[in-house]
């Protein structure tokens, strides 16, 4: 599988809930149906809410990964 | 104090009027079952309160309304009033009282069952009905959508909450680990090949993994209620043991009915479902509920 280039990205770090996932929510908006979006969590809290928060407004997440320093990488593609 | 002749006196026994401390005032209490009320009704219960009562309401702990400082020759007329506009008049004493629930499934993301529909249709069935009548003392009961418990299922004499059972779909899982860092239990740990392992004992059914998996990997198996009885505040508080798990929302109406029959049976005047079970043991009540 080619990897997919993100076509925008949002560094998240020590965001708190539900911020960060405002913060998605609004770049998302400003973005073009099926683009990729990549965002940087914190482990805890937003690791656990920021996808299902995503994935309930009906964006596509395309890969979590772990990132240096306990941190994640999510891709997410707009529905 | 002479009563006033449209006083209506059998009406007045099935509860809801409250003395105040205020000599010949009274509080009305409401029936609004799990906390949801009609915005026409709460136009309604604010007229009642400024031309019978004080101007103020009380919310109660169990998601009710009281209406505050009507004088006793109002209540009949107050009554009146309310349910000539369909609100419900509530109940004190020993009885099967007004059933509280979260909004659950239907409002609120975390929910995992319809525990507000649940708890109006426990309401419907027991609340003022000869089985919910002429107990040994009041008997609460409440419905929670998860594990969260917001309405405290373990401090009622029946208490419910949702339940979820996670299934891994193995060729849907990407392996990203999301679930192991979201459950708050540490009952998923990533194996050597990427894929999430669940240990039972750990797993509480919360459902967090299904709701957080990106790829949906994570399935329901199945959902039901958790029940509790024996909960209680009060001067000797009380957690309420558990039940049954995994209930369907069908069987929950009929747990409820169970338990009613043994706290019939078994209670002594006076106390609490709590105390029954402590008495007559917890096995017992098991065996004579779900039969």
């Amino acid at each position: 599988m080619t990897e997919i280039k993100a076509d925008d990205s949002l560094d998240l770090r020590g965001v708190l809930c539900p911020i960060n996932f405002v913060k998605t929510k609004l770049k998302l908006e400003e973005m073009d149906a099926g683009s990729h979006l990549e965002v940087l969590l914190d482990d805890g809290d937003p690791i656990a809410n920021v996808p299902q928060s995503v994935k309930e407004e009906g964006h596509q997440i395309m890969k979590v990964g772990k990132a240096d320093g306990g941190h994640y990488r999510m891709l997410i593609k707009k529905a | 104090m002479t009563l006033p002749k449209t006083i209506d006196l059998a009406a007045m026994k099935t509860g809801g009027f409250i003395k105040q401390k205020e000599k010949d005032f009274f509080a009305l209490r409401l029936r609004t079952p799990v906390g949801k009320i009609d915005a026409d009704h709460l136009e309604v219960i604010s007229k009642v309160s400024r031309k019978y009562g004080d101007g103020n309401l009380h919310l109660t702990v169990r998601q009710g309304i009281e209406i505050q400082g009507i004088p006793f020759e109002q209540l009949q007329n107050a009554r009146d009033d309310l349910e000539a506009a369909g609100v419900r008049i509530g109940a004190c004493g020993p009885r099967f009282r007004v059933v509280t629930a979260c909004p659950g499934a239907e409002i609120c993301p975390n929910g995992l069952v319809d525990s507000a529909g649940l708890g109006l249709a426990a309401d419907e069935r027991f609340y003022g009905q000869p089985e919910g009548l002429e107990l040994p003392h009041k008997f609460k009961v409440t419905f929670a959508g998860c594990l969260a418990c917001c309405p405290k299922p373990q401090e009622n004499d029946v208490g419910f909450h949702g339940l979820v059972e996670p299934e891994l779909f193995a060729d849907d899982c990407n392996g990203c680990g999301v679930c192991e860092v979201t459950c708050k239990e540490g009952a998923i740990v990533m194996g050597d090949d990427d894929l999430p392992i669940k240990d039972d004992a750990k797993c509480i059914d919360c459902g967090d993994c299904i709701k957080s998996c990106p790829t949906d990997a994570w399935k329901v198996k199945r959902v039901g209620l958790a029940a509790y009885a024996g909960g209680r505040w009060g001067r000797h508080p009380e957690l309420g043991q558990k039940i049954g798990e995994f209930i369907s929302p069908d069987d929950a109406m009929e747990v409820i009915a169970d338990v009613l029959r043994f706290y019939k049976e078994e209670g002594k005047r006076g106390e609490r479902l709590g105390v029954t079970i402590g008495r007559v043991g917890l096995d017992e009540l098991k065996r004579r509920v779900g039969k």
